[in-house]
């Protein structure tokens, strides 16, 4: 009996958590990255608030809580299956939530999702841009997609292909491994995007071009855009301004790295050791409590 | 010896595992099992070239009792059905909103002309439909012709005479379509299981590359081979079951030849149109393009080229030619000879020695095309 | 109200150029393939020359076998009047009947005519004079129609010795003079041969981006479903309507059979019935989860649209049970369409019926297909 007690606070419990760790995260954000656009901040861009996801019988994600404010790099950590790919999916819109709220930059995205989606730029985890088409044709797609005409289009295909150091005229589909991860990055962000969702970007990169690539997130999270990127790298948790760990669809640790770092206890040197500490913590946990029941 | 029972065993090992893969997916089996059996039925009963209560407008401008003795004998028939109109105008406007199918007039002057002996009944069909519009004109006029022959007889005019057709067909007495349809199902069947659905599942796997990842293991590309092929020999044995038990049972369709050479002509022309599909998936490695390969070189060959419906005396020498190449044509006169006329040994030794050099000749450029894409 | 009315027309003209960007890209994928580029128009061409010449119910060429026993004048006039039509051939003369048989049962002759000794005799004394045809059955359609051309070159004969009937029939076939079976299966090409790869480009459009994990990219962006659909429909409509042209231009110039209608009214109607395949299309696409079962779930839907269209045997024939369902078939209508517009020259009023049903299948399946798109889990 008290052990389903126990259980049944647990959603609230989260809440709890989220919102301590949401003023936490404000006060490093402030600390931290004095960018520009740090003073102008207007309120949290992506609000989640007792997000459940059910596939049948089976909770993908249970009662999840967090803030992301805008500029900030916020990670969503997990081993495979732990429901961090439903939870990424649900933001961009492209899974509709068993229940609770959800708003991305202003917008409840399950009335408003064609709005909101104008103002996100998503990168996804294997090449899903088209294969037979050139990068040039590529591109012009989505800018047409994302509603550039004209001269504005023009111009945005012509920076991107210029910031990521393409080649216009080549077959997208032969491209090597990082040349697709960079296209993809510049059909996100074509449209100029407030937030840009990134899922797992640099498995299967080398770690010359993950540099390359984290230097690109960092400066654009100085220049005001909110990423929100999944990875199960665990040296770059340490890149992402917070992080969110997730397991069997719970939230399990939300906060600064160095905070996480924190709470999985004194013997996680690094964000490697942290995170399967405090996975293992909550397993352990939950077999205990089975095995009581 | 113990290299053979490898060879089993390893054998056996990938059918069963082809076999689980191809259940997975559960429009495999809608396309390998509930297909044929759909076909059967929308094919036994919907294909029909025998025309019934084909309506057919009667104006009678000439109402005297000879004038409708005329036409009375097609209210006999048991394939027209006669729909009075009040005038030509309304006939056509019937005729034209394909409310009836002919038209048979009978003109002001009907009456007058054949107390002269030179009656004419005027027969308007919409060839637009030319096989319906030929059936009712052979319908009316034979009703007219038997009219016609009472008023001989009674008038005592034509005192007999002329000359009758006695006729006899064989193998089909009472001329009912679905009994050359319905064998030619067979064909169409084990077409489509063979290669058509063969090259798509295939060309799935060259797409995405797992037949490579397969090779390179000491699975030998017989082996590989024999074991893709087995589950859809085994769905195609199944078919030919419920095609020769829905003919015989379902649609009563004699089986008059040798119920043995029919089954084993249908498995020596299921082989080929396996080895048909490996080669064309062989071929194109693409599932779009494999798909359509094997409708336009295997299914809608063999539905419109081989025979099925079009007889293929009738068209001209190209087409033939055309024809002639596909296995299909051969195991078509094949299967229809077996089931209406009987074993006719030369006609079987001569196609299944087609057949079987078609088989020969796929698994050779098969083997060829599976190994040079290896390389 | 004019700053609203101009912002509505703003917000039009993008969503429009939007949509284009989608169109663009369907096109411009489709094209840049090889493989397609040859699938799209080159089957078309080929069926509608093949069928063209061997799908045909007409007799052209009957060997026929003969045992002659009369040997007179009147049986080799009447042989004559056979071999004068150009069908019938005589392929042997035998002795006796006993040896029909095999001549029949290899397939070297079509029907055997048995002419008995008395023929003439009887015909001169004014009795009834038997002649005896006997017809491999094995194809019912070719062994009917060839008796009936005998029995009518045999009565004309009859009619020639004196004697003739007191009732002519004289028959008039409208719109198709000499009953040609091509006049009838051409015009049905145009909407069938386009119906499968209209319905499997469509049915492969959403299938190929969700196995290629592309449908996620597109999904958000911000096109909504209306325009991810248009997007999508437009081209498979576009390849449709190609490929009925290319079957059309081959029956009108190659085949030469005369086109009677209004083209305005055909391709109105071609449009209406082209856009009802890809809804069909579109929906097995939105409930496919990869290519494969795309192509299968088309495959097995396509055969039995095609066996119930009255294509090859009318619609008429069928039994009860399947005429009612051909009425959600929209391949039955665009044959029924095209055919009286083109071989009758229907206009609007007479075809209208036609509309009914494809719009009916149009209105459902689109909007279905939209909704499945977002709805369908990936």
């Amino acid at each position: 009996m008290l052990l389903l007690r126990e259980h049944e606070n647990e959603p609230a419990q989260a809440a709890d958590d989220a919102n301590t760790n949401k003023e936490d995260g404000d006060r490093y954000g402030t600390a931290e990255t004095a960018s520009p656009s740090a003073g102008e901040r207007d309120g949290p861009v992506i609000v989640v608030r007792d997000l459940v996801r059910k596939f049948g019988d089976f909770t993908a994600v249970a009662s999840t809580s967090f803030d992301v404010q805008r500029g900030e790099i916020f990670g969503l950590l997990g081993p495979n299956g732990a429901g961090k790919t439903t939870t990424f999916r649900m933001l961009c819109g492209l899974l509709p939530a068993t229940s609770g709220h959800l708003e991305v930059a202003g917008v409840d995205l399950r009335t408003a999702r064609a709005k909101a989606r104008a103002r996100i730029g998503y990168v996804s985890q294997k090449f899903a841009l088209y294969g037979n088409l050139s990068v040039r044709e590529n591109l012009e797609f989505f800018a047409g997609a994302y509603g550039l005409r004209g001269e504005r289009k023009r111009e945005r295909v012509k920076a991107v292909i210029a910031q990521f150091d393409l080649d216009a005229s080549a077959q997208s589909g032969i491209l090597p491994v990082g040349y697709k991860q960079r296209l993809a990055m510049a059909a996100g962000l074509l449209h100029e995007p407030d937030i840009l969702f990134l899922d797992e970007p640099t498995s299967g990169i080398d770690p010359l071009a993950r540099r390359a690539f984290w230097r690109t997130i960092t400066s654009l999270a100085q220049g005001g855009v909110t990423i929100i990127i999944t990875t199960h790298f665990m040296e770059e948790a340490e890149y992402c301004d917070r992080i969110a760990i997730q397991d069997a669809g719970e939230l399990l640790a939300l906060g600064t790295p160095a905070e996480v770092r924190e709470q999985a206890g004194d013997d996680a040197s690094d964000m490697n050791e942290a995170f399967i500490a405090i996975v293992e913590q909550n397993r352990a946990r939950q077999t205990n409590e089975k095995v009581a029941a | 010896m113990s290299s053979a029972s490898g060879f089993h065993r390893r054998l056996i090992a990938l059918t069963r595992k082809e076999v689980r893969q191809l259940l997975r997916d559960k429009s495999n089996l809608f396309v390998g099992l509930l297909l044929p059996l759909a076909l059967i039925l929308l094919f036994g009963y919907g294909l029909s070239f025998d025309v019934k209560d084909a309506p057919v407008a009667i104006v009678l401008e000439d109402r005297s009792p000879a004038a409708q003795e005329a036409v009375a004998g097609i209210g006999g028939s048991p394939y027209l059905v006669p729909v009075a109109a009040a005038s030509m105008d309304e006939a056509v406007r019937l005729i034209r909103a394909h409310k009836v199918e002919g038209i048979v007039r009978v003109p002001v002057d009907f009456s007058q002309r054949r107390a002269a002996g030179d009656a004419r009944i005027q027969l308007i069909v919409n060839g637009a439909d030319s096989t319906t519009a030929s059936a009712i004109e052979g319908y009316v006029n034979g009703g007219i012709q038997t009219a016609s022959r009472h008023i001989m007889d009674r008038s005592g005019s034509g005192s007999g005479g002329g000359i009758t057709l006695v006729q006899r067909t064989w193998f089909n007495e009472a001329g009912v379509s679905t009994w050359y349809l319905v064998p030619g199902l067979l064909v169409l069947v084990m077409t489509l299981i063979g290669a058509f659905l063969t090259s798509l599942l295939i060309a799935r796997e060259w797409e995405r590359g797992t037949l490579e990842s397969l090779f390179v293991t000491p699975v030998r590309p017989l082996e590989l081979v024999l074991s893709k092929l087995a589950p859809y020999v085994v769905i195609g044995a199944i078919d030919m079951g419920v095609c020769l038990i829905s003919a015989r049972f379902l649609f009563e369709v004699p089986i008059r030849g040798s119920l043995l050479v029919i089954i084993v002509a249908s498995l020596l022309y299921l082989i080929v149109a396996l080895l048909l599909g490996l080669f064309i998936s062989g071929t194109t490695r693409n599932q779009f393009a494999a798909s359509q390969m094997a409708l336009l070189a295997s299914f809608m060959p063999a539905m419109m080229l081989s025979g099925f419906v079009f007889d293929l005396r009738n068209v001209p020498l190209v087409i033939q030619i055309v024809s002639q190449l596909l296995p299909a044509t051969h195991f078509m006169e094949l299967v229809k000879s077996l089931f209406l006329a009987g074993t006719i040994w030369p006609m079987v030794l001569k196609n299944c020695a087609i057949l079987a050099a078609y088989g020969v000749l796929l698994a050779f450029v098969t083997g060829r095309t599976l190994r040079k894409r290896l390389d | 109200m004019r700053v609203a009315g101009l912002t509505l027309g703003a917000d039009f003209i993008a969503w429009l150029a939007q949509t284009f960007a989608l169109v663009r890209k369907e096109i411009l994928a489709l094209v840049k393939d090889p493989a397609n580029r040859t699938i799209l128009f080159a089957p078309a061409l080929m069926q509608a020359l093949l069928f063209g010449y061997g799908a045909t119910y007409d007799l052209t060429h009957v060997p026929y076998a003969v045992v002659d026993q009369s040997r007179s004048a009147a049986s080799t006039e009447l042989l004559a009047r056979l071999d004068g039509t150009g069908v019938f051939r005589r392929e042997a003369a035998l002795a006796s009947n006993a040896q029909i048989g095999d001549l029949i049962d290899s397939g070297k002759v079509l029907l055997a005519i048995s002419i008995p000794s008395d023929f003439e005799h009887r015909l001169t004394v004014g009795d009834t004079a038997p002649i005896q045809i006997i017809l491999d059955g094995r194809n019912s359609s070719t062994a009917g129609a060839a008796a009936g051309q005998i029995g009518a070159i045999v009565a004309d004969y009859g009619r020639s010795l004196g004697g003739s009937p007191p009732i002519t029939v004289e028959r008039r076939a409208w719109y198709n003079p000499n009953l040609e079976s091509r006049w009838t299966l051409m015009p049905a090409m145009i909407a069938a041969l386009s119906f499968l790869q209209t319905l499997l480009l469509s049915a492969l459009s959403v299938a190929r981006e969700r196995e290629q994990g592309t449908f996620d990219q597109l999904l958000v962006t911000p096109l909504g479903l209306m325009q991810i659909l248009i997007g999508k429909a437009i081209p498979s409509i576009l390849v449709g309507l190609i490929q009925s042209t290319i079957i059309l231009l081959i029956i009108r110039f190659w085949f030469e059979i005369p086109m009677n209608g209004s083209y305005w009214l055909l391709y109105l109607g071609l449009v209406t019935f082209t856009a009802a395949g890809v809804g069909i299309g579109m929906s097995i696409s939105a409930l496919s989860l990869t290519m494969q079962q795309a192509m299968l779930y088309t495959f097995l839907l396509v055969m039995p649209l095609m066996l119930l269209s009255g294509m090859l045997t009318p619609v008429r024939n069928m039994p009860q049970i399947l005429q009612l369902i051909t009425y959600v078939n929209p391949l039955r209508f665009g044959i029924d369409m095209v055919r009286r517009i083109y071989l009758e020259g229907a206009v609007f009023a007479d075809v209208a019926l036609d509309f009914v049903p494809m719009l009916v299948v149009a209105a459902i399946t689109l909007p279905l297909a939209a909704w499945l798109f977002r709805n369908r889990l990936a």
